[in-house]
């Protein structure tokens, strides 16, 4: 079989499209990072900028952030599914488990433990840092692990470092992140 | 050096052979979704699948789910080997003649040095 280059450039673009419209259409991954990050950010600039409005904005902020990860579930829950009794199925189904567990633990140790508002903030964003380092070893995909550990080791910094900015650097160094790596997998080729 | 692969070039097979490529190996999409990213139709659609299964490029499911019956494709890894060699087939094809290009400029540009 013999193309000429021409041919091959159109075959080559044809690939490119079809490639990013997948993208589009599969990477849930990359559309909770996006929802969480831009909640992120907006509710850590909140909470540095009008700290009165921190209990409003942080209920606000979740309750659109939970509702907006179902819509998406479902939405890629009709479009992709994962082969039933497969090896990822069966990760799969642990992680969803281990983050379940994870997570209620969370809200156990909110409830009985006299936190500042600081210190909520950052059991949960290493919770959930904890949750991506672990899927990343699970399945073996280290962006997860290097984005994980970044935001881990950067927001503590920031926490001893600079507790007067904290909300401000936790912006910058947990919900962006998130926001970037987002569009970073919707855009990859 | 990376072969072409006739089944997979024709340019529908391309693009439904790309969007399987970026599920990952153990993930399934539906019928449906390919006819409406693809923008074909059900007959179009479901005889470029049979060809591609034929290969043994591809596997084709069908489940009930939720009492309404689904079709779900997924990429085999021979699939995925063949989409992959293919690309790389035509990446190669590219770059001996962009070579190709460029040595006969820098010739040309020699001759006018000279």
């Amino acid at each position: 079989m013999n193309i000429t280059p021409e041919e091959a450039q159109t075959a080559l673009n044809d690939i490119q499209h079809a490639t990013r419209t997948a993208q589009n259409v599969f990477n849930i991954w990359a559309y909770h990072m996006l929802i969480w990050g831009i909640a992120w950010t907006v509710g850590f600039l909140i909470s540095q900028f009008q700290p009165q409005w921190i209990s409003a904005i942080w209920t606000v902020v979740v309750l659109c952030g939970i509702a907006a990860s179902i819509v998406i579930g479902m939405i890629q829950g009709r479009r992709m599914r994962i082969v039933p009794g497969s090896q990822a199925a069966f990760i799969s189904s642990r992680l969803g488990m281990f983050c379940g567990v994870l997570y209620g633990f969370v809200i156990l140790w909110l409830i009985v433990f006299p936190l500042t508002a600081p210190q909520v903030s950052i059991l949960w964003i290493t919770a959930t840092t904890f949750s991506y380092i672990c899927a990343g070893l699970w399945f073996r995909q280290m962006t997860y692990v290097v984005l994980g550990v970044g935001i881990t080791l950067m927001v503590v910094l920031g926490y001893y470092l600079l507790p007067h900015y904290f909300w401000l650097w936790s912006a910058v160094f947990a919900g962006l992140p998130l926001v970037c790596t987002g569009i970073y997998f919707l855009r990859r080729k | 050096m990376a072969s072409l692969n006739e089944i997979i070039h024709q340019p529908v097979r391309l693009r439904i052979m790309a969007m399987l490529a970026v599920l990952s190996p153990e993930t399934q999409t539906t019928f449906a979704v390919l006819k409406e990213a693809l923008d074909l139709t059900d007959g179009n659609l479901g005889a470029h699948l049979h060809k591609l299964e034929e290969a043994g490029y591809l596997t084709i499911t069908k489940a009930f789910v939720r009492n309404k019956p689904q079709t779900y494709i997924q990429a085999t890894e021979a699939g995925r080997s063949a989409f992959l060699e293919h690309r790389n087939a035509l990446r190669e094809i590219l770059e001996s003649s962009r070579q190709i290009s460029s040595n006969g400029e820098t010739d040309t540009t020699k001759g006018h040095l000279l």
